[in-house]
């Protein structure tokens, strides 16, 4: 049986700030959701000013699927690892450098695989395009026009 | 069953007693089924980053215990603050042993991916989530956060009710209301957090 027990006012007083802090903190993170769906986010597009770090193989009619890469993420580079084995002459699988403010040291650029390899030195990808998740897949047409996107399952 | 075997009062008979230790075996099931869980994933994922399997299973039961005790403590000064003291352990430990119902539907789940072909008449028991990536698709925070309400998680939600009515010796009407409603915060935040953290991105 449950013991009825008097509340101190210095008790009530903690139980409503305590409640009071987990509303303001519920209400803070609706009206960062909101303003977050709210912003008009840039359509993500090829060319400056990202940066070309590695062509490849010029085609007209190619479209290009860029991986999200953070050379400190494995996931990211199984991914790209795994795409670019199904690299073809009209599908270009290469990778998008982000979250990376100073340019990739050549090594870095050599270790992955694929191309273009284009580095995102602004953070447009997180701070104008709104994208988030490493490893994601970026479609674009011939002209660097941003088509969709797409997730590839983590390897079992 | 009576309600009060749930969570005996401090004065508590042989009897009780004897339910409480009844229901320390099915916590004991509990954590065992849930350390065999949490192995298979970790061994996925072992082999991959080079992580002992145990550990990662032994990592994965402290953070699901971890868990359950805040959410015992959330309800345990609930419910100080308004004058009635539930007692603390015990709830824990009757969590914990309820979270047998959430391992049966991880089971169910798992079985749906195995058979596709079953995914909709289990759907209704552990959540739409088996039906696949198109069942709400693109809102990848809407799935995280409801994907798994079926009726396993109403019966979850319905026993840790009916736990704390029983140890309160309060009806279940009100205190049904205050978990459903615990529960719907929590789900809400996930919701929104999930999508916080994908941003326009899509997430498998």
């Amino acid at each position: 049986m449950s013991e009825r027990t008097d509340v101190s006012r210095g008790w009530r007083l903690v139980g409503w700030v305590g409640w009071g802090m987990v509303v303001a903190a519920l209400g803070a993170l609706g009206w960062l959701w909101r303003s977050d769906r709210a912003r008009v986010w840039e359509s993500p597009r090829l060319g400056p000013p990202l940066v070309i770090l590695r062509a490849a193989a010029s085609s007209a009619r190619a479209t290009t699927w860029l991986v999200a890469v953070n050379p400190d993420c494995p996931h990211c580079r199984d991914v790209l690892t795994r795409l670019s084995a199904d690299s073809t002459a009209s599908v270009h699988v290469g990778a998008l450098i982000v979250d990376t403010p100073r340019r990739p040291a050549p090594a870095t650029v050599a270790a992955l695989p694929g191309s273009p390899i284009w580095w995102d030195a602004r953070n447009d990808w997180r701070r104008r395009w709104g994208h988030r998740v490493y490893g994601e897949v970026m479609r674009f047409d011939a002209r660097g026009r941003y088509l969709s996107a797409r997730v590839v399952p983590v390897a079992p | 069953m009576s309600t009060s075997a749930i969570i005996p009062p401090a004065s508590a008979s042989p009897t009780d007693r004897r339910s409480t230790r009844t229901y320390a075996v099915f916590l004991v099931i509990a954590l065992v089924s849930w350390w065999e869980a949490a192995y298979r994933q970790g061994a996925g994922l072992g082999g991959e980053r080079h992580l002992a399997p145990a550990l990662v299973a032994s990592v994965m039961i402290v953070a699901r215990v971890l868990a359950s005790a805040v959410e015992a403590l959330t309800y345990v000064l609930w419910w100080r603050w308004r004058g009635e003291r539930l007692p603390y352990a015990r709830f824990l430990v009757a969590l914990l042993a309820l979270s047998i119902v959430d391992r049966l539907a991880l089971s169910l789940a798992a079985w749906a991916t195995r058979a596709p072909s079953l995914a909709p008449w289990i759907a209704p028991v552990v959540g739409p989530h088996v039906l696949g990536k198109d069942w709400l698709h693109g809102q990848a925070g809407l799935r995280a956060a409801f994907g798994s309400l079926g009726v396993l998680t109403a019966a979850r939600v319905g026993l840790t009710a009916w736990v704390q009515a029983a140890a309160l010796r309060r009806r279940l009407g009100g205190v049904l209301l205050l978990t459903c409603g615990a529960w719907l915060l929590t789900r809400i935040a996930l919701w929104w957090t999930v999508d916080l953290l994908r941003g326009r991105s899509l997430l498998p």
